[in-house]
């Protein structure tokens, strides 16, 4: 087997005598889409938080990409070295205009690119994600939810990362919207970029994901081949409670 | 009142708007990104001004006045990002920073005060004034120099805001100020914003500075009095946008103007202050402004 693109190992956040996750640890392949699953409060996008340490690092455990630590560096060092993340809600720059959001993020990858080849990158991130040219120019504030998480997966995008985390694209979204989005996370990583998308539309998570993991109470109760996860018993208590 | 006193109190409105536009410009600025309200931010006027008068002045180095304002921005900017380090950095991320950085930057106003004294001594000086002229317009006279001050802060204000809109730290310094955590996940070095949003910021006052002692006399707590109008100004327009501080700076100099001439200068400030109660009653998030902060 080849070498994990992302290695998580044994990380762990604590919140006083909370452990939110508890000595998780999982490998996610290039070319893969990851699935994470589990109840509210399981300890998902805590996982995301300590990864990218944004708002906080780990307790403790290591994340490596390709090879290389990542806990010496600083948040925006991560973000620069391959891991790029999106959220749960449309996480944007609101007084800033569609195209000027995606220019944040080229221009702190690429700073020394000419502004017209800058230009030319976000306008080919927005294309990727399906973002209408017409509204470019427009406040990102002004734009409906979908155009929204449209221009917040363009704007990780535009860093080239490694691997995307994907913290719920499909919440608030309408049916349509869900399978448009879809779309958007195979393009996404039809363009080489590995995912790990936590999400609670289970149809679309089993749909996408090649492998998934699910966490409950901070820890790590299944990982494999997502049909298989599904029909663990354990699993099927974690989300209804009972024993199947 | 004749008309040739209601331009001259006009006139006499727009200078002091143009000062407090610069001042609430550089406070507006480190309390969008940072959001914290920066104390020393009076003491940074008066210390732009000593600077530019130990370059410019006869009885120091004597220095022609575009090179003295140029390396006076520099030592500002410089001096900004150092106390940003040492008063605002180590408590950035903590919960009640907005607090601390209170007492930090007065603590900082305090010496910073306290240091000028100690180098230039308590003798009031001025530096000279960047025009020697006159000009009558219709009956109304003007300064060369008031003219100049108005021309060169609308200009410094257009080019912060041009900055701001199309630079890229600019755009950087906009997006961290309305979302700090996606601007880190983004790949931006917030700290490093931080710090030249804060050098930016001690910039502008210290251009204030040179202008105010151009025409005031100068003393280590010049600033003081200022920061206080600065203050007014932004909680008046409130910081929407960049511009709010601006227009605010504006409509608070002609206020000022008009009642020092009605009421009388001790008066004016209470003026002031009961018109900027009124606005907070009617219109909490400022003349201008909406219910977040950002740039």
């Amino acid at each position: 087997m080849a070498d994990p693109l992302l290695s998580v190992r044994e990380i762990t956040k604590r919140f006083g005598g909370l452990t939110a996750v508890d000595h998780v640890s999982f490998d996610v392949e290039a070319g893969q889409i990851f699935g994470v699953a589990g109840p509210n409060g399981s300890g998902k996008s805590t996982l995301f938080n300590i990864i990218t340490k944004v708002p906080f690092a780990a307790t403790g455990g290591t994340v490596q990409l390709e090879g290389r630590p990542m806990q010496g560096l600083s948040p925006h060092g991560i973000a620069l070295a391959g891991i790029a993340r999106t959220f749960q809600r449309e996480n944007v720059f609101s007084n800033l205009s569609a195209i000027d959001n995606i220019l944040v993020a080229v221009e702190s990858r690429s700073p020394r690119l000419a502004f017209d080849q800058q230009v030319g990158d976000a306008e080919a991130m927005l294309d990727l994600v399906g973002f209408p040219a017409t509204m470019h120019n427009l406040s990102a504030g002004a734009l409906p939810v979908f155009y929204r998480k449209q221009l917040m997966i363009a704007s990780a995008l535009a860093l080239k990362p490694r691997v995307l985390l994907m913290d719920e694209p499909a919440s608030s979204l309408t049916g349509p919207e869900i399978d448009r989005m879809k779309q958007i996370i195979l393009s996404v990583r039809g363009a080489g970029v590995t995912i790990v998308l936590i999400e609670h539309v289970l149809a679309l998570l089993m749909d996408v994901s090649d492998r998934l993991m699910v966490l409950d109470q901070g820890r790590m109760i299944a990982n494999g081949i997502p049909q298989e996860v599904i029909a663990d018993p354990v699993v099927t208590e974690a989300y209804l409670g009972v024993q199947a | 009142m004749d008309p040739i006193t209601l331009i001259s109190i006009i006139k006499g409105g727009l200078i002091l708007g143009a000062l407090y536009a610069l001042m609430a410009t550089g406070l507006s600025l480190v309390w969008t990104t940072l959001g914290i309200f920066n104390f020393a931010h009076g003491a940074f006027i008066a210390l732009g001004a000593y600077v530019a008068w130990q370059f410019s002045s006869a009885d120091a180095l004597g220095w022609p006045m575009l090179p003295a304002v140029l390396l006076t921005c520099a030592v500002m900017f410089l001096v900004g990002v150092i106390l940003h380090f040492l008063l605002v950095k180590p408590f950035e991320r903590r919960s009640d920073v907005v607090l601390i950085a209170v007492i930090t930057t007065l603590a900082g106003s305090t010496i910073l005060e306290n240091g000028l004294l100690l180098i230039w001594g308590p003798r009031s000086k001025q530096i000279e004034p960047l025009t020697r002229g006159e000009v009558d317009l219709a009956g109304l006279h003007l300064t060369t120099a008031e003219i100049l001050l108005l021309v060169l802060v609308l200009a410094i204000l257009l080019g912060i805001g041009m900055f701001l809109r199309y630079s890229r730290p600019g755009r950087s310094m906009r997006a961290v100020s309305q979302n700090r955590e996606a601007a880190q996940l983004l790949g931006l070095d917030v700290p490093k914003l931080y710090a030249i949003a804060f050098g930016l910021s001690a910039l502008t006052a210290g251009l204030a500075g040179i202008f105010l002692g151009t025409i005031r006399f100068m003393h280590p707590a010049m600033g003081s009095e200022p920061l206080m109008k600065a203050l007014v100004v932004v909680i008046f327009g409130g910081v929407a946008r960049f511009s709010s501080p601006i227009y605010a700076a504006f409509i608070i100099g002609l206020l000022e103007a008009f009642s020092t001439y009605i009421f009388g200068v001790y008066w004016a400030p209470a003026v002031l202050f009961v018109t900027m109660i009124v606005v907070l009653l009617v219109k909490p998030e400022g003349l201008f402004g909406k219910y977040q902060r950002t740039l």
